[in-house]
């Protein structure tokens, strides 16, 4: 029940949302063409302790990491949670695989491939290697695995709807064709809700494999307790290998316990109990710093945390008013007392991934202008509902700094809270005026979420804003077709200024991820996804 | 054996009650205003995952028919399947009823250890110094909200002591006594004053009951009298007291749960409220009645067995 | 309790009567209204005024419970919580009293279906532990005030139409009752004229630990997140909000959490006083 990890929960499932309806609804080809894409050669197997002496690195012993989500299931073909979806990372690998950082992809179970020239067969060469139980993954696994991830009622089923046909030619070969190109494609089979699986052992019973899975991933299930903890063990053979030449993960174990308080895990932390911790509270972090032992890391992820503004409930139609409502609102108090200075106040609709502009010019904090506003918008006191998540304490305290701008401002505010899936059920279907949440991007490409959330022609309505700019639709279009990143960068600059300053929501701040560990932890790196290598890290203890 | 007879007879009358919180615990999923089904996949299902889920749950028959079906079911220990966490209910509850059983024992436990000293003072010093510090003190550990007391001893002997670890079950039965004392003794705070006050009432009657007084008369000890005759009569309302409070108990135990993590069935309410996951809530309805009664039956039972000791001694 | 007004020598007589417990919980119980009453008077803030600059002052002169992570003054938002938490601690414990006792009476005094039916849904309900069933009622109509009103109202009846109709039953044999039902008096005349006073006191002791509990299960949902919603001060939801700054600022939990413990122990001590001046009956919470 605490509360400011709340900030973290369900994260994942609205950057997957978010994801899969901008793959679904992206058809353009933005990658420049070639028949032959031999992607960079991993990086990740070097990239952990490169500072460490040459002796290599130091392998075994246990991982003790505190967080406060559990997985629902290993089952990736069922849930849309970061308990689960982070767990199932260490797990199950999928036939391609985010790098490093989360900005690029890598090879996973296939060890190469190639795109037609017409963009729509990939034929994938697979790996030799094997599952858990000893099976080797086959063609005839990724069959089921794909159809099993596409099927209609998996949470990630319509990314693969533009697959015509998945075939395999030969036991270590995969064609998958198209019905239309569809650059995402590899994106879309990197995710989690793609991985392979052991059919024989899926089949035996979906129930029990979500359980105990099986799967060709860095770790094992070693043993699942619910609410409590989860034991990860090394996999036999993963077929990644570290810088010392030999399998990867460094680490023979690693047990997630499940610490929803926050302060019980910043204690676990302190004690020694506990090596490394997820979700630091934002106010706790300072007193963590203090301590020469600990490292705190503060990673970018692809994250902003803005109020979601409804433009077809009135008053909000009006754009006088939602300005208003950006210019009453105090982000500088925010920043301080929510955040305790991590992040940085928003100059975008949007998280900042590659085409950010810091070029546009920020709203300030001006009391007088939005009173203006206010008049100029004919508001005749209608009550603004501002809706937050149940429990979210930092929420609630947004909620309230927002409240008393808004009020001052000459509006009316009624805050009112409701549990996480129903605020985000409510306002996926509009049934909402303003709701303090956020957004996030597993792809570093401005494309996928500028098109859906300003693109008003899509289906999620401007992710559910309902905002629509058939200039801004324009541009983006523009945008996707051009090949010169100059160019796309100067069109991305210009939706950026013009959602932005139509008073699209009201953003708040790009805030990171804190994560913290003791010194002898090496490799630790959260990806901008949201989720940790738990394979690379090195316990040199 | 009048035992069986008193125990059948106790289950017959308590039917009724079964079939009533098998009602309620059934209607908890039908009174939901809106479509459950939807709620409960948050607006990412399709028309067709929906369709797929009212039948597997029955929500396409006739109310009469679905109460039967859940009634058939539960009696098999059959309570559906978890929408959030995609397991058999009834194996979710059960992982979650070990902490929470033990939390409840060791409540108990500590209460009783609380309570009997303090009682027994506070009636040999009746209306005296000590029986008014006890019961002021009473008094405000009633009053005391347990998830504010709870942060006073996390803030007191956890953070800041560092004695006892503030959240979890631990592992192993040493694991559990030292990472439970902290919320058992916060239910056991609450409980004590409860215990204190009825042990006094009783021990002060007994005192002057009759066969006391007889074997005062014959020139026994105080002492001995209070442990041989007064203590004991006293045990009685003690085990009532303890079975009548089970459900503030576990209403306790829901928020201390909550404020320590300890993953119990408490906490797994609150989640499963927060994420709607209605096939949980209803099976933690039926569990939680359930204990209740069982608990009270099992205290009706102790009673009369230990009734019938007394009498016949 | 059954004469409606009280001559000023009967009065004295009457407060002559008080116990010391008595008398101390009606003094703290009154401070406590008052305090609500007049907080606008007794403190400078505004308990929903945001000042940045002032958070986490630490308790002193200028904040004597000091702010919150708001910069908000935390005993001028106790003050005005008091308003919160005691006007829905008392409905909560009223209006189900009077449902409760004026069912639980008449089911004493007609018996047959009416009492059988009204027993084993009482019996049904007191199954559960109280707060399992009121956070189910919540999971079902949704978090806030309005709704503990009703989640309250629904189960919280069960316990004093018990205690009305054991009283009932006891009363009903009496010599009194009897007479007026020979005279055929209406049903409603003897429950309420000659009955009710009489089976009331039971109730009224009960309802002082009642009152207890409710505060605590009106500032424990608020602690889950259940209950009232920001950024109305109420003392649960105060605590809740400084759980997380424990270690940096104890105030912001503790202090809130105090008011509870006190207006508690005042309702406590009330009905420990009305207990003696009622008859020296027993009566727990359960």
């Amino acid at each position: 029940m605490s509360m400011n990890d709340q900030v973290g929960v369900d994260m994942s499932t609205r950057a997957r949302r978010a994801l899969a309806s901008a793959l679904a609804a992206t058809f353009v080809v933005s990658l420049a063409g070639c028949s032959k894409e031999e992607p960079a050669a991993p990086q990740t197997s070097a990239e952990p302790a490169k500072a460490e002496a040459p002796a290599g690195p130091k392998r075994g012993g246990t991982l003790i990491f505190a967080r406060p989500e559990e997985p629902a299931t290993f089952d990736p073909y069922l849930p849309s949670d970061n308990g689960s979806i982070y767990a199932i990372e260490q797990v199950c690998d999928s036939l391609v695989e985010p790098d490093a950082t989360g900005e690029g992809l890598r090879p996973g179970l296939a060890e190469s491939w190639d795109v037609s020239e017409d963009k729509l067969v990939y034929t994938f060469k697979l790996r030799d290697t094997k599952f858990s139980n000893g099976d080797p993954v086959t063609a005839d696994d990724v069959l089921f695995s794909l159809k099993k991830a596409s099927a209609e009622a998996a949470p990630l089923g319509f990314l693969f709807e533009p697959i015509k046909s998945v075939e395999a030619p030969d036991a270590a070969t995969i064609k998958i064709t198209l019905k239309q190109p569809y650059a995402p494609v590899l994106s879309a089979l990197s995710a989690y809700g793609a991985a392979i699986v052991s059919k024989k052992a899926y089949e035996a019973g979906p129930e029990a494999f979500g359980q105990q899975p099986v799967c060709a991933g860095p770790f094992t299930v070693e043993e699942y307790s619910r609410g409590t903890r989860v034991v990860l063990a090394k996999a036999p053979d993963y077929w990644e290998k570290g810088q010392d030449g030999q399998s990867l993960p460094y680490v023979d174990k690693v047990e997630i316990r499940y610490i929803a308080d926050s302060n019980a895990r910043v204690l676990g932390l302190k004690n020694g109990d506990l090596d490394a911790i997820a979700i630091v509270p934002f106010n706790q972090a300072e007193s963590l710093k203090e301590l020469p032992e600990l490292k705190l890391e503060e990673a970018p992820i692809f994250r902003l945390d803005y109020v979601y503004l409804n433009h077809k409930a009135k008053p909000l139609d009006k754009k006088e008013l939602r300005l208003a409502m950006n210019y009453a609102a105090d982000r500088e108090a925010i920043l301080k007392v929510v955040f305790f200075g991590y992040g940085k106040i928003p100059n975008s609709y949007m998280p900042k991934v590659n085409f950010h502009s810091d070029a546009v010019e920020s709203i300030p904090y001006d009391i007088a202008k939005a009173k203006e506003l206010v008049k100029a918008a004919g508001y005749k006191g209608q009550t603004i509902k501002l809706m937050v998540d149940t429990g979210n304490a930092p929420s609630k305290q947004i909620a309230t700094i927002l409240q008393q701008g808004w009020t001052e401002a000459g509006m009316k505010v009624e805050i009112v809270e409701f549990d996480v899936g129903t605020a985000f059920d409510m306002s996926s279907k509009g049934n909402y005026m303003a709701y303090v949440s956020y957004i996030t991007s597993d792809i570093n490409d401005t494309d996928e979420l500028a098109t859906l959330q300003a693109d008003g022609r899509g289906s999620s309505k401007s992710f559910f804003s309902n905002y629509r700019n058939d200039e801004v639709g324009k541009m983006l279009d523009e945008a996707r077709q051009e090949s010169d990143p100059a160019k796309r960068a100067e069109l991305y600059a210009k939706v950026q200024d013009t959602v932005y300053h139509d008073g699209y929501s009201v953003p708040l701040n790009f805030s990171p991820a804190l994560n913290a560990y003791h010194g002898y932890v090496e490799g630790w790196k959260t990806a901008n996804n949201g989720w940790w290598w738990l394979k690379d890290v090195i316990r040199n203890k | 054996m009048w035992i069986f007879r008193f125990v059948g007879l106790r289950l017959l009358q308590a039917i009724p009650v079964l079939l009533g919180i098998t009602l309620v615990a059934f209607l908890a999923i039908h009174l939901v205003p809106g479509d459950p089904v939807r709620i409960m996949l948050q607006g990412r299902a399709s028309d067709a995952a929906v369709a797929e889920i009212n039948a597997r749950l029955g929500l396409d028959q006739p109310l009469l028919v679905q109460y039967g079906r859940f009634v058939g079911r539960a009696v098999t220990g059959d309570l559906g399947t978890s929408i959030i966490q995609r397991a058999p209910v009834s194996k979710i509850v059960t992982e979650r009823l070990i902490p929470s059983s033990f939390l409840l024992a060791y409540a108990t436990l500590l209460s009783v250890l609380l309570a009997v000293p303090l009682a027994v003072w506070a009636a040999a010093r009746r209306d005296r110094f000590a029986d008014h510090v006890i019961r002021i003190a009473g008094t405000v550990s009633f009053a005391m909200p347990s998830f504010w007391i709870g942060l006073i001893l996390i803030l007191g002997f956890g953070l800041t002591l560092k004695w006892f670890p503030i959240a979890g079950f631990g592992q192993g039965f040493w694991g559990h006594v030292r990472h439970l004392f902290l919320p058992a003794l916060t239910i056991a705070l609450f409980l004590a004053p409860l215990l204190i006050q009825s042990l006094r009432a009783a021990m002060l009657d007994a005192m002057t009951a009759e066969h006391v007084e007889v074997a005062r008369a014959k020139g026994l000890g105080e002492r001995r009298i209070l442990f041989k005759y007064v203590l004991r009569a006293a045990l009685i309302p003690v085990v009532t007291i303890l079975a009548v409070n089970i459900g503030w108990m576990v209403s306790g135990s829901v928020i201390v749960e909550s404020v320590f993590s300890v993953a119990g069935l408490g906490m797994l309410l609150v989640h499963a409220v927060s994420t709607r996951d209605y096939p949980v809530i209803q099976g933690l309805t039926l569990v939680f009645a359930l204990m209740v009664i069982g608990v009270n039956l099992l205290a009706d039972v102790a009673c009369a067995l230990i009734d019938r000791r007394t009498r016949n001694a | 309790m059954s004469a409606a007004v009280l001559s000023v020598g009967a009065w004295r007589a009457e407060v002559r009567r008080w116990s010391p417990s008595l008398w101390i919980g009606i003094a703290l119980l009154a401070v406590i209204v008052l305090a609500g009453i007049f907080a606008p008077w007794l403190t400078p803030y505004d308990p929903l005024r945001q000042d940045y600059g002032a958070a986490l002052r630490p308790p002193g002169p200028g904040h004597w419970f000091g702010t919150d992570s708001l910069g908000r003054d935390i005993f001028t938002r106790s003050l005005y919580a008091i308003r919160t938490d005691l006007v829905i601690g008392f409905w909560t414990t009223y209006v189900p009293m009077v449902v409760g006792v004026l069912l639980g009476a008449y089911a004493g005094l007609v018996r047959g279906w009416f009492d059988a039916v009204l027993m084993r849904v009482i019996d049904t309900a007191l199954a559960f532990p109280f707060l399992v069933l009121i956070i189910v009622i919540l999971a079902i109509l949704g978090p806030g005030t309005q709704n503990i009103y009703i989640a309250v109202f629904l189960v919280g009846w069960t316990m004093y139409a018990r205690l009305a109709r054991a009283e009932m039953l006891v009363e009903g044999g009496k010599d009194y009752i009897l007479a007026a039902r020979t005279l055929g008096y209406p049903t409603s005349r003897i429950l309420l004229r000659h009955a009710l006073p009489n089976i009331i006191g039971s109730s009224i002791v009960f309802s002082m630990s009642d009152f207890v509990l409710n505060i605590l299960l009106v500032s424990g949902l608020s602690f889950l997140g259940l209950g009232v919603p920001a950024p109305t001060p109420e003392w649960g939801a105060m605590v809740a909000e400084g759980k997380d700054f424990m270690q940096q600022a104890w105030w912001i939990s503790t202090l809130p959490g105090l008011m509870i413990v006190v207006t508690g122990v005042a309702l406590a001590l009330l009905g420990d006083g009305l207990t003696h001046r009622l008859g020296d009956r027993h009566v727990t919470g359960g």
